[in-house]
């Protein structure tokens, strides 16, 4: 193992953009302080030189932590990582703001931290023809000083060549500075940082100012934010509709084709009703989550996440949480689990409990596909902009049900620790659209990977389980009564006939506990969806749902039945890598047990309710 | 405590409107929990630093203020802490 070397800065300073340079990470990067709160390592690129790791870490303001995130920078920096210590420190300096960045690289040179000061937002300060001295800097700390851009990686070979010239020291631990040695460092980084800038750069905020004055202002920014947020979530049914009609059809053809080459047999209608259907079923909603990942980084890219944080929490602080909560919450609308780590950014326990509670709440993609089928199917042959308009009120929906959990919460827990909200809001920054791309395909790419396994596997339960031990019979229906899962699921009937819903709704139910989406492929087994004389499957899936009857001969997919199903699956904890992640974030295995327990039981009995509800009042 | 004495109040009792535009303000002092006082600190905020008052989030959500090329927006618990005068 080689040395290794940390990236240490103040939040949102460019640390990871240099990372990414140095390993050739493809690490996402984001214009909102806090968006590291997990360090990663990577091997720095052989190009570079000899074999060294590079760690990115939590952006910190000092040496002294006061969230969870900042914890990890401060352990990353004095403890060991298997069975080695961090040797160098590369202090990433905002090149806008070096003035605020200087106490932690005097805190670091009073550690006696062997580091070296890298300059960033190079490209920044030329576009405002601002040279920056870094002689000035470097005599004062007696370390190298390095000017890095981010945007064409200039200085990258300068960093580690400095790097290698420096010689390993053992840090100590310092007692945290007084009001007094903070007042004294300020004054000094003002005169030193004065004298290595060639002017001001408070020009360099103009641009930013004129966008604020409108997006942060208290009644057309509030606009502005319902407005974006609504075009993110529409946009996710109609800009990708026509691509998901294109993957359909390919899957259908796919299917017929497979049914024709292999002709008749077992082995065929497992290809062709088991995986194929199975696949086609759940990735046909690729670009639905596509549109969502490349929406949120938009967002995160730009810099107006602060914004939006910052605008949002008043309403938030009603109901116990921060609007630093806005974050995760949003990112919970992709997956709850990288949602739930971004909580250490909460500088409250209490908010971040209240917060990894209220995340399964969200509308994550692993919802999507199941909404887009019973919402698809709600809405069957009427225009696009209804389904489209009733997801994006599931999504708002989801933050309703949050607020009101949230709120519940806030009422219980006791109130141990102040929560606090400062918020530094970073300069707009265009989004660099093929970085974004690329960080979107990829995010894409692994919800596939992670979600192709177990739709393979249940595709072929659920396909053996409704065909065996009778292949033969004479009728699908009989096949599917007499199979093994015909058989468990009269047995867990009662349990689902309350939600309106029947043994098949119930094996799909309890098979999304492995994966929501998973729902959707078993639908499409359990429904027996490959009639080849349909155009696509999603429209055979549909029909042959809504000619689905229950063993009383009544209908099996109504209003009321459908609304219920769609009321669970917006509160129903079913994803166990959530449930995994809650009990090692809160480090408390309670905890995720009633959130499992108590967000289960609610969707169930609400579901219930709903149900009889609306039967009652339709019939 | 010279400076408490000179000071218009606390930045939280600052009415901030659209209308009345941005103002220029002094840090005189903090008051207030040791946590706080020190991430403001580490912020860049200090005694004798000049702030300009930028805005207010909706429903009297955080204040903004702008010093350089930093904007920080400020919940009225945290800047309950900062003692100021106002300059213009």
């Amino acid at each position: 193992m080689g040395e290794l070397i940390a990236l240490v800065g103040a939040p949102n300073s460019g640390k990871t953009t240099l990372y990414n340079w140095l390993t050739n990470s493809k690490f996402k990067t984001v214009n909102y302080p806090g968006a590291t709160v997990e360090y990663s390592i990577g091997a720095m690129i052989p190009e570079l030189g000899p074999s060294k790791d590079v760690m990115d870490t939590p952006g910190t303001y000092s040496l002294f932590p006061k969230s969870a995130d900042e914890v990890v920078t401060y352990r990353a920096l004095y403890e060991s990582h298997e069975d080695r210590r961090v040797s160098k420190i590369i202090l990433v300096m905002d090149g806008t703001q070096l003035d605020r960045h200087f106490i932690l690289a005097s805190q670091l040179k009073a550690a006696g931290f062997t580091f070296v000061i890298v300059v960033t937002m190079d490209d920044l300060l030329r576009s405002h023809s601002i040279q920056l001295n870094t002689k000035v800097i470097q005599d004062y700390f007696q370390v190298p000083v390095v000017l890095f851009n981010g945007i064409t990686g200039d200085g990258l070979e300068k960093i580690v060549e400095v790097l290698d010239q420096q010689m390993t020291k053992v840090p100590e631990l310092i007692k945290p500075w007084s009001e007094t040695q903070i007042a004294h460092e300020v004054s000094v980084a003002k005169t030193v940082v004065q004298k290595a800038l060639s002017k001001s750069t408070e020009t360099i905020y103009e641009k930013t100012a004129r966008y604020d004055r409108y997006l942060l202002h208290p009644i057309f920014g509030l606009g502005l934010f319902f407005l974006i947020m609504a075009t993110l979530f529409t946009s996710i049914y109609w800009v990708a509709t026509p691509f998901m009609d294109a993957i359909d059809a390919g899957f259908s053809a796919l299917a017929e084709m497979t049914g024709q080459y292999l002709g008749e047999g077992l082995f065929s209608q497992f290809l062709s009703d088991g995986v194929i259907a199975g696949f086609g079923a759940v990735l046909v909603f690729v670009p639905q989550i596509f549109i969502l990942f490349f929406g949120i980084g938009i967002l995160e890219s730009t810099g107006y996440l602060a914004r939006a944080a910052t605008l949002i929490d008043k309403p938030f602080s009603l109901l116990g949480l921060s609007g630093r909560s806005f974050v995760p919450v949003l990112s919970g609308f992709a997956c709850a689990v990288p949602a739930i780590m971004a909580t250490r950014n909460l500088s409250s326990n209490r908010d971040r409990m209240i917060t990894n509670f209220i995340i399964p709440l969200m509308t994550c993609s692993a919802r999507l596909p199941v909404y887009a089928l019973l919402l698809g199917f709600l809405f069957h042959n009427q225009p696009a902009w209804k389904a489209g308009m009733s997801l994006a009120a599931l999504y708002f929906g989801a933050l309703v049900i949050g607020s009101i959990a949230a709120g519940i919460l806030n009422k219980i827990l006791a109130r141990s620790q102040t929560s606090f909200f400062m918020m530094e809001l970073p300069l707009y920054r265009q989004p660099r659209w093929k970085m974004l791309v690329h960080q979107t395909l990829s995010r894409t790419k692994s919800y596939v990977v992670r979600a192709g396994p177990v739709i393979f596997i249940f595709s072929a339960l659920i396909w053996a389980g409704s065909t065996f031990p009778n292949p033969d019979a004479p009728t699908l229906t009989e096949r599917m009564q007499t199979s093994y899962l015909g058989q468990v699921g009269q047995v867990i009937e009662p349990v689902f006939e309350p939600m309106g819903l029947d043994w098949r709704v119930g094996i799909g139910l309890m098979s999304a506990f492995a994966a929501r989406e998973v729902f959707v492929s078993s639908m499409a087994i359990v429904f027996n969806v490959t009639d080849t004389n349909e155009d696509t499957q999603s429209e055979s899936l549909l029909k042959v749902m809504s000619e689905a009857k229950k063993s009383d001969g009544s209908l099996l997919f109504t209003t009321a039945s459908l609304v219920s199903l769609i009321v669970f699956f917006m509160i129903a904890l079913q994803c166990m890598s959530t449930f995994a992640i809650a009990a090692k974030e809160s480090q408390s295995f309670q905890f995720a047990l009633t959130q499992l327990v108590v967000l289960n039981v609610v969707a169930y009995i609400l579901s219930v309710l709903i149900y009889r509800g609306l039967s009652a009042l339709v019939y | 405590m010279a400076n408490v004495q000179n000071a218009d109040g606390q930045l939280s009792q600052i009415k901030y409107s659209p209308s009345s535009g941005e103002f220029n303000l002094e840090i005189l002092d903090f008051q207030g929990p040791a946590e706080v006082l020190e991430r403001l600190q580490e912020m860049g905020l200090h005694c004798g630093s000049r702030v300009k008052l930028v805005g207010q989030a909706p429903f009297g959500g955080p204040l903004l203020f702008r010093f350089g090329t930093t904007v920080i927006a400020l919940r009225q618990d945290e800047a309950q802490c900062i003692l100021y005068k106002r300059i213009s």
